[in-house]
């Protein structure tokens, strides 16, 4: 029998063009020639061209990605990465060429940008497409919010980059770790298939809710108890007899001021500031009016080279509300575990 | 090849899909509609506001290791399941089209011709598999083009790393290579679960971070330096000549450590952090040379205790390639007293949240240092064994 498995990963070499190859370690700097194209610059003296798409959010055809791999064939001498926020990035493009190619692919339908200080690719989990647990359909959002904020994405002509990331339940680590997070939200108690529960290993069941609010029924069911649900949805992950969502009531949160980087203030995740807005597919108008009107006030109000985050740090999270209009409620305060850390224990308000 | 399109599955009306493809945004209803994807479950979900999807997760499928996830359905008059199959991201996410080409082909043949490019992981998942020997085909026909798949089940998912020095100036510290090396050493725990739960890694080459580790990563490491940012005055003064601006990097210097008199830059070693923000700004600033990692646990977002940022323990490791033997010491103690002490399906986050930080490092057989905190412990609940009541505090 032939041996499965137990390869790897393909040689960095491989898959790197000479130009990349020849710099490995050396580069010098970097200029952003225009939205979306970055000129590489190795102590050398050499240059690299890159010029960076949006991505259409979680799936894609294979018959699109032939024509991207032929475009890369024309243009970038078969070479290309994906970037962490999932835009593709011809490497090694002939800078006499950029404007033909910059042509061809927004006739395929890709803008070309989201370098700098402009909105990054928008990145989702598939949700409705290939999910048991969405509460909401984070690809959809994804576009809606694309088609509105395209122009930003375009141009550099934000205080400083804004990532957006939508994950549809509790467990996508993506979305509390962008300037502006939509996260999915169940609002139901799950659901306990009576006749099916025996397949599911009792104690495990009992043993993976996270606040203990399953309990045994009987030998063979369990039950749930409501006052203890955080709706996280492990149970539906874990079992298939026990269902979470509802049509009705499922929604999405909306979360900012996430950020990975070590400048300014530093790592930190999101902060959820609107608790609940419902699902109205296709087009998630509340998303997006949400959307834009923290970027609205965070644009107006911003300093140069101002993240999210820091703009909040600056100015305080009282006036946050206040300029961006949102109502503050009480699921705004933290009372889970350890959030307690987040009351106020000083008089520095901003009246 | 001619762009695939099933007439049966996509014949009946899809007016919310439909929607979805309009707009200047790439749109992932479009590239949908150009596959075999079953669209009718995706237009019954926004119909019905509800997912169309039912249970599933990692499956195990004889004869191959983990990377396989299986998904029922709750319309079986539509479509009866539809698998997938998770691919490890290449070093750096470069790709070439020759093999990327295969890769598609393997997609095309087997799966209906969707992709996810990349998972959240940064992994490519080939979907729409119907069969367990199609999953085991795709893995052979993926192997012999030197791919392999992976990253799903209750152990070491695909190890993400930025694009490090291949194309970046930042990076301290060689991502790519250590992937590489990372994959091909720990390929038996990425492929086999032997785990409490999943453990995701990711790495990042310079304290920008990129790459998410310390927020995102069960075990993350990002190159640091330890000496100063290297300044060349020189370079300095001709970028600001050329028009930059050196007073609004002196102010947003979140440490005030920029000393600047008009000839010369100064940084004071001793309000540096290391962050990187005038290294980004100025490319007349480089990182140091006292190189190496710093390697967190514990970011998270599902579980427990909720979402978690990373804690760093171990605060500096150096990189020895071609072995890499500190790192792997130090990545080897961090599974070990997960596996020892997880409990089932609790993440490495929950897990030091339940033993506490700091039995946590005395496990992981790390000397406590200032880097371990943001600030000491407020409470004098500590506990106290024999042997320090017999002789002073450790």
């Amino acid at each position: 029998m032939t041996q499965i498995g137990g390869i790897g990963v393909p040689p960095v070499e491989e898959n790197i063009p000479q130009v990349v190859l020849r710099n490995y370690g050396k580069w010098d700097t970097h200029e952003i020639v225009r939205p979306g194209v970055i000129k590489r610059i190795a102590q050398s003296g050499e240059v690299c061209y890159t010029v960076r798409i949006a991505m259409p959010p979680s799936r894609i055809s294979v018959a699109t990605m032939l024509e991207l791999c032929d475009l890369a064939d024309k243009y970038s001498g078969g070479y290309f990465r994906i970037t962490l926020r999932n835009s593709f990035e011809f490497v090694d493009v002939d800078p006499q060429r950029i404007d033909d190619l910059i042509k061809e692919v927004e006739a395929l339908g890709f803008p070309v940008g989201g370098t700098r200080n402009s909105m990054h690719n928008i990145m989702a989990c598939p949700a409705w497409i290939h999910c048991n647990l969405p509460a909401t359909d984070s690809p959809g959002i994804a576009k809606a919010i694309g088609d509105a904020l395209i122009e930003e994405f375009k141009n550099h002509r934000l205080p400083s980059w804004l990532k957006i990331n939508i994950g549809a339940c509790a467990n996508i680590e993506e979305a509390l770790m962008a300037d502006i997070g939509i996260i999915g939200v169940h609002r139901d108690i799950p659901v306990v298939i009576e006749d099916k529960i025996k397949i599911c290993e009792q104690p495990t069941v009992i043993r993976i809710c996270p606040t203990g609010a399953i309990r045994a029924k009987g030998r063979e069911s369990v039950e749930i108890i409501a006052e203890k649900c955080i709706h996280c949805g492990a149970c539906t992950m874990h079992c298939e007899a026990i269902l979470t969502g509802d049509p009705k009531l499922d929604g999405f949160a909306v979360a900012v001021g996430g950020k990975a980087s070590n400048t300014g203030s530093g790592p930190d995740l999101g902060r959820v500031v609107i608790p609940y807005l419902p699902n109205n597919p296709p087009r998630w108008p509340e998303a997006v009016e949400a959307v834009i009107k923290i970027v609205d006030a965070w644009r107006k109000d911003a300093e140069p080279d101002e993240r999210m985050r820091e703009w909040i740090n600056r100015i305080g999270w009282d006036r946050f509300f206040k300029k961006t209009g949102i109502k503050v409620s009480f699921k705004d305060i933290d009372g889970y575990y350890y959030g307690n850390e987040f009351a106020r224990s000083d008089l520095r308000f901003g009246w | 090849m001619e762009p695939i399109l099933n007439k049966e599955t996509n014949a009946e009306t899809t007016p919310m899909t439909d929607e979805l493809c309009k707009g200047p945004w790439p749109s992932h209803a479009k590239e949908l509609k150009r596959t075999r994807f079953p669209i009718m479950m995706y237009e019954e979900a926004m119909k019905e506001r509800y997912t169309q999807w039912g249970h599933g997760g990692m499956s195990s499928v004889p004869g191959l290791g983990s990377g396989a996830i299986a998904r029922k359905s709750r319309r079986p008059d539509i479509i009866s399941h539809s698998h997938l199959i998770r691919v490890l991201g290449a070093p750096g996410n470069f790709y070439k089209t020759s093999t990327f080409r295969k890769i598609l082909e393997i997609a095309d043949k087997y799966g209906d011709g969707s992709l996810h490019v990349l998972t959240t992981n940064y992994n490519i998942e080939i979907c729409g598999l119907m069969t367990n020997e199609d999953m085991k085909a795709v893995t052979l026909e993926l192997n012999a083009i030197g791919y392999d798949v992976g990253s799903a089940g209750d152990a070491i998912r695909n190890i993400a790393d930025c694009m490090g020095p291949s194309l970046c100036e930042y990076a301290v510290m060689d991502t790519p290579r250590l992937k590489y090396f990372m994959t091909k050493h720990y390929i038996d725990d990425i492929q086999y679960p032997r785990f409490p739960f999943k453990i995701k890694t990711k790495m990042s080459g310079c304290p920008n971070d990129c790459g998410k580790a310390l927020l995102h990563g069960d075990i993350g490491i990002i190159g640091v330096f330890r000496d100063l940012p290297k300044v060349n005055n020189e370079r300095l003064l001709e970028w600001i000549k050329l028009g930059g601006d050196i007073q609004r990097v002196l102010d947003r210097c979140p440490t005030d450590a920029m000393v600047w008199d008009g000839k010369g830059l100064e940084i004071d070693p001793d309000r540096c952090v290391r962050c990187m923000y005038c290294i980004n700004r100025i490319p007349a600033i480089k990182p140091g040379d006292d190189r190496g990692v710093a390697i967190t646990a514990g970011g998270k977002m599902k579980g427990k205790y909720g979402p978690m940022k990373g804690k760093v323990v171990f605060p500096f490791v150096k990189v020895t390639p071609p072995d890499y033997n500190e790192l792997v010491e130090a990545y080897n103690r961090i599974l070990q007293v997960y596996d020892e002490n997880g409990r089932k399906k609790e993440r490495i986050g929950d897990m030091i949240q339940r033993l506490g930080f700091d039995k946590f490092l005395e496990l992981c057989g790390v000397e406590p240092m200032p880097m371990h905190f943001s600030s000491p412990r407020r409470n004098t609940f500590y506990h106290w064994s024999e042997e320090e009541l017999a002789g002073g505090v450790r």
